[in-house]
Parts: C-alpha cells; structure tokens; sequence
C-alpha cells in the first residue's frame, strides 16, 4: 500500500506521540476509493449496485421464500448492547377490570444504532482527520451527527444480488474457531464449493457461526438457558472468528458492494499485525473496518443472524438471492438496526 | 375487480368485530396459534410474483426521518444522540456511535396486530392481560412479522383521482375510491397486496413542517373500506395520511366494531379483528409521481419491522422496487 509518512504538527499534544513516528494511509492514495465516484460521493461502493444488478437480483427469485437475517432485538439478558431498552408504555394489565383503559398498546425504545444487526455506515470510521472520501473528521462527524457519509444517504439502498459465502460450512464446523482468520483462499474455495460466482455490485455475507454462541433459543418474555446467556458482554470483546486484511483486498477485488458478517466486530478479533501495519496505526485493533469503511467507502454488516439462510442453501444448493437492507432514514446516523431480508 | 355495494352493505350490515359473542371472521382462520393475520395472504408464489415486477431496478425509500425535526404531535419526541465522535480526535482513528430514541410508533412505522385490543382479547382472541406484560407482548409481536413481509405493493394515488394536491382533512375514503382509482390506473388487486394510498397529505408535512401535519383530523378510510380490504385479501394497509383511519370517526364505527367510545375504530376493526398490520406515514410522494409517470401503479413491496421481541410495532423503511 502506498503510505506517505506525515509529521504531526508540533503545536499538537496528546497520549498517542507513539503514533507521530509512524506513517498513514495517505488520503489521496490509489490506495483508497476517494474520489473515484466523484468528490461528493457519499455511497461509496455500493455505486456498483446498478439497476441492471437489482433487475438481475429479482430474476433469482424462485421460491418466494423469505429469510429475514436480524437477530432477535430484546431486553435484559438478550440485549446485545446494554443500552438497548424496550419499554411498554402501555401494557394490558388492568384491561378487564378497567374498561375505561385505552385499547392501545405501546412501547418505547433506546435504540444504539450499532447494537443489534446493522450496517455500520460510512461515516462511523475516522481517523488521519478523514472519513471516507476525505471530508474532514472534526468538521463532518460531529455531536449533530455524521453531517456527511450519513446513513439516510443510503435510504434507498442497498438491494441487490446477495450471496453467502459459508465459511463455518467449508471447514465441517458449526462455529470457526475464535481469532480464526478468513483468507480469500477461503472466500474461493467456498465460492467454489457452493457452485457460486462472484459479481460486481454482489452483497455477500460470510458466516462465521459465531452468533450460535450468542443466541441460543430465544423467545419473547421466556429466555431459555439465561445461564447460556451470561459472561456475554466477554464474548462480545473477546477473540471471534472473521475477516482479516487479505480478505479486504479480495473484496475490493471483486467491486463488492458491501459485506456483512455473523460476529460482532465485522472482522477477525483480534487484529492481525498486518492489518494494523497497512493502515498505519498499530495500536488501532479494528484494521479491516479502518480499511472497508473509511478507505474503501464499504459498509460493514455485523450481527447477522445468517444461520436460517445457511441451513436454506445447503438444502438447495443456491447460494445466491436477492438481497435488501435498507437502513432506517435517521438523518446523520453512523449506522443503523436493519432487518436484512434474503428472497430465494 | 369491483364489488357490488350490496356485498360491501351486506357485510357492514351482518357486522364482524366483537359484537355479542360472536368471534371475528379472522380469529381462528389461519389456526387458533396463528399470530400473524393477514400476513398469511402472502405465501411464496405471492413473493415470487413480486420479484417478478422489478423491470427496471430501482428503489423508493418510503420512510420518514427519524430525529428530532420530526417529532409525533407534543408527547412522542425522537432524540438521536451521538455517544461519540470524531471531534478532539485530531488523526487518531477511532468509531462514531449514536442512540436513537424513539416510540416504536415514531414517524414512518408498523402497527403490528398487537397494537390495539378490545374486550381483553387482542388478536385471534388472546388475553390482553397475560399477554401484553411489562416484558411485551407475548402473542404477536411485531418480531413474528420479520420475514413476512415481501409482497406485491399496490400504489392508489387518490391526489390524483381527485386532480388535487392532497384531500381535505374530512375526506372518507370509500369503496368507490379505491375502486374508481385503481380501474383509471390499470391496476387490479390481488390477494396478499400490501395496498398503498397516496392522499397527498406529506404536502402538508413538506410545506408547513411536522407539527401541522400532525394537527388533529386525518383523512382516511372508515368501516366501508375496512371490510373491503377483508374482501380482496389485503395483506396490509399504509398510507402517508395522519392515521389512516378517517379522524375524527364515524359516529357509528365505534359500537359497530365493538369499542363504543373508542376513537380509532378502524385501529381495533383491522389490528385486533382481522389481523392486519397499518403502515402508518408511508410517504409516498416521489413513488406516485413516479408510477404517474410510466403509468405503473405495482411494484415490489419490501418492509420487514425490526426484529423487535414483543414490541407493539416498529420504525421502518419500507421499499418500493420496481
């Protein structure tokens, strides 16, 4: 990678002088997805996604057969973030006794926008004093939001081809191995195995089985196994199995429109020193996001429950669908909850 | 497809709803664990045939922003609020994260089935009291929607039915409307649509700003229209109006869905009684200019809520594929 070696400016201060010695990606690069679609841009690669690419998309459906890929959005021991909170307004309690009650129901949410199955958007990874397509971080990602790269751009996105891509099926396992690292030897061989084709303006989803270990059976008001739940917020931060550096040279490769994993973190935890290398802050421990989101311009998928789907294909052999996601239209989000549904 | 008034009256007359002690129509349709309503119109051939209508690969977000410019009337306030950003970072690398705050009914949403009870019964005949806990709803949630909805989408522009910018606010959507329009725009229902109206209301919203949209009285439909959704086999109903339902009611509505008093009738006569999810502030402006303009009123509908445990409804975006 073409890295320019920049001093910081001597009139700075800060804990991270570790970091002054060392060199960066540089922002104009040919490195980097800057500027290819113009210097407005705030799609990034999900420009690849033409019509014609949707049109095709629909073409794959067969069956009708939906899946959707969000996992389950609860309370308490199945938040997947702490700061989740669903709360009824209203409940039915007193309904019979109190005929006066209203007859609606309601709920109010605490909803982190990066905290159950999302996409991680373009303006949420900074660093260098840049976000994707190099508008300045400070000026941009501010506490009024993410005033450029934000979600709501991306309302009307997001549909196209999907193809999942089953890593954990490739190895004969249910769950890869935590800090397993996918290579695009990987991503080939199962591209291969699965009798599938990779495509320009493609979504593909890369199952790791990992989110096993975080939802186990679940229902509504009845958690079975709360004991399987616990010393999660550990397995959230702790070595998963994902993508490493290879991995987003390949998908730049392929002009891959976006990617999505079943883990947490988007990528193989923790880093590889590779990745940490190439984009120049070795200290920083989420490379791959650094490289996909701010570099690449390619939003990131995580927590997608992707193991109905995987069950589906292996049954019919079609790793292919059409794909759509849209966000939620949250003007100036950095990411937002989806429920990613899959058209086979 | 028409149908006859008679029928329309026939049905109106014999009443569904909670009246004496017979159950609704839909309770027990689809089976007496059923949690899903109408939702059941859409099986796989359904969402083939939709796939089938993407001709020209484009997409319409039909959702409204979420965040505090957008606020439901004085009591329901969105916040979006960012924990962290770029700002003091100077080149260090780092993420940016936000919260947003919001009623499940905010601004572009599901009323799921769960939305609304009557006679301490919610759908199929539930119990409102065990079944509508602190911890949500135990029986339909909106969770159970979360891959039911890819369908045929349907779009009625009733604006231009009537050559108007927007109905008035005491318009009563008919039959006859719905009818009418559809047969001028070349378009048929079928079962499992999720059917859209254009009342042209998101004018009010684009040019005096939210909280006028959001002032009292709504165009909408009423009974008529409700029991001529069960009749075609709508799967779900949206619109980009206030409420959907006519606002302020019918004065009959009420006691014929079995809710004397209760002023969202059609609320409890299509949640509760049929089974039906409502779109509510579908927004719809850029998709019906759009259809005007190649004269194609159908398209793929893809608007799955939030895979919400237990929840009542959800903030969506719904699309529009064609």
């Amino acid at each position: 990678m073409n890295t320019v070696p920049l001093r910081r400016p001597l009139s700075m201060s800060g804990v991270w002088l570790g970091t002054l010695a060392l060199t960066f990606t540089c922002c104009l690069g040919d490195e980097t997805n800057w500027g290819k679609w113009g210097r407005h841009d705030e799609l990034g690669t999900l420009n690849y996604i033409t019509p014609q690419c949707i049109v095709e998309a629909a073409r794959l459906v067969r069956s009708g057969r939906t899946y959707s890929l969000a996992a389950p959005l609860g309370n308490g021991p199945l938040a997947v973030d702490p700061a989740f909170l669903l709360v009824m307004m209203q409940t039915g309690q007193g309904a019979k006794t109190h005929p006066e009650k209203p007859l609606w129901l309601m709920d109010w949410m605490a909803l982190p926008l990066q905290g159950t199955t999302h996409w991680s958007g373009l303006g949420s990874v900074f660093g260098g004093g840049k976000i994707y397509n190099g508008y300045d971080a400070e000026a941009s990602v501010t506490p009024l939001g993410a005033l450029k790269n934000g979600i709501q751009t991306l309302r009307n996105k997001v549909v196209g081809r999907g193809v999942l891509l089953d890593i954990a099926r490739l190895k004969e396992t249910d769950i890869l191995a935590p800090g397993y690292i996918i290579t695009p030897d990987d991503l080939e061989a199962a591209a291969r195995n699965q009798n599938v084709e990779i495509r320009s303006g493609d979504i593909i989803l890369i199952r790791t089985g990992w989110i096993r270990t975080f939802f186990p059976g679940v229902t509504p008001g009845a958690v079975k196994g709360v004991a399987a739940l616990m010393g999660r917020r550990e397995k959230l931060q702790g070595s998963q199995p994902g993508i490493g550096w290879a991995a987003t040279q390949w998908l730049k490769a392929q002009r891959t429109a976006a990617v999505a994993l079943d883990n947490f973190h988007g990528e193989v935890v923790p880093p590889e020193a590779e990745g940490t290398r190439r984009i120049g802050f070795p200290d920083f421990d989420k490379p791959v996001n650094y490289e996909l989101i701010r570099n690449q311009g390619m939003i990131i998928g995580k927590l997608f429950q992707l193991d109905g789907l995987a069950a589906a294909c292996a049954r019919d052999g079609v790793y292919e669908f059409m794909f759509a996601a849209a966000p939620l239209n949250i003007p100036f989000a950095t990411g937002s909850p989806i429920n990613p549904q899959a058209i086979k | 497809m028409r149908y006859p008034l008679l029928i329309a009256l026939a049905v109106g007359l014999g009443g569904t709803g909670a009246i004496g002690a017979s159950a609704p129509e839909n309770w027990g349709k689809w089976g007496p664990n059923d949690e899903i309503g109408t939702l059941n119109y859409i099986t796989p051939e359904v969402t083939r045939h939709a796939a089938s209508l993407v001709k020209q690969g484009r997409v319409f977000g039909l959702g409204l922003p979420y965040d505090m410019k957008s606020p439901r009337g004085s009591t329901r306030v969105i916040q979006h609020y960012m924990t962290s950003t770029a700002q003091g970072a100077g080149l260090k690398p780092g993420f940016a994260q936000d919260v947003l705050t919001t009623i499940s009914h905010g601004t572009t949403h599901w009323d799921g089935i769960g939305h609304m009870f009557a006679s301490g019964k919610l759908y199929n005949g539930y119990d409102v009291e065990e079944n509508a806990t602190d911890r949500g709803l135990l029986k339909c949630g909106i969770h159970k929607a979360s891959d039911k909805l890819v369908t045929r989408g349907v779009l009625i522009d009733l604006a231009r039915h009537f050559n108007v910018r927007h109905l008035p606010r005491d318009h009563l959507i008919t039959v006859a409307d719905m009818e009418g329009a559809a047969a001028k725009q070349g378009v048929a229902y079928r079962s499992g649509d999720m059917i859209l109206v254009h009342t042209g209301s998101d004018i009010i919203w684009n040019e005096q700003g939210p909280l006028a949209y959001w002032s009292r009285g709504s165009t909408g439909i009423g009974w008529e229209v409700s029991q001529w959704l069960k009749r075609v086999q709508a799967a779900a109903f949206g619109s980009d109006s206030e409420s959907n339902e006519i606002m302020p009611c019918e004065p009959d509505t009420p006691a014929k869905v079995g809710v004397p008093g209760w002023q969202l009738p059609i609320h409890v006569e299509l949640n509760r009684n049929q089974g039906m999810m409502l779109g509510d502030h579908i927004f719809l402006t850029e998709l019906a200019n759009d259809c005007a303009a190649d004269g194609i009123y159908e398209f793929m509908f893809v608007g799955p809520p939030l895979n919400l445990l237990g929840g009542t409804g959800s903030p969506i975006n719904p699309l529009a594929i064609k």
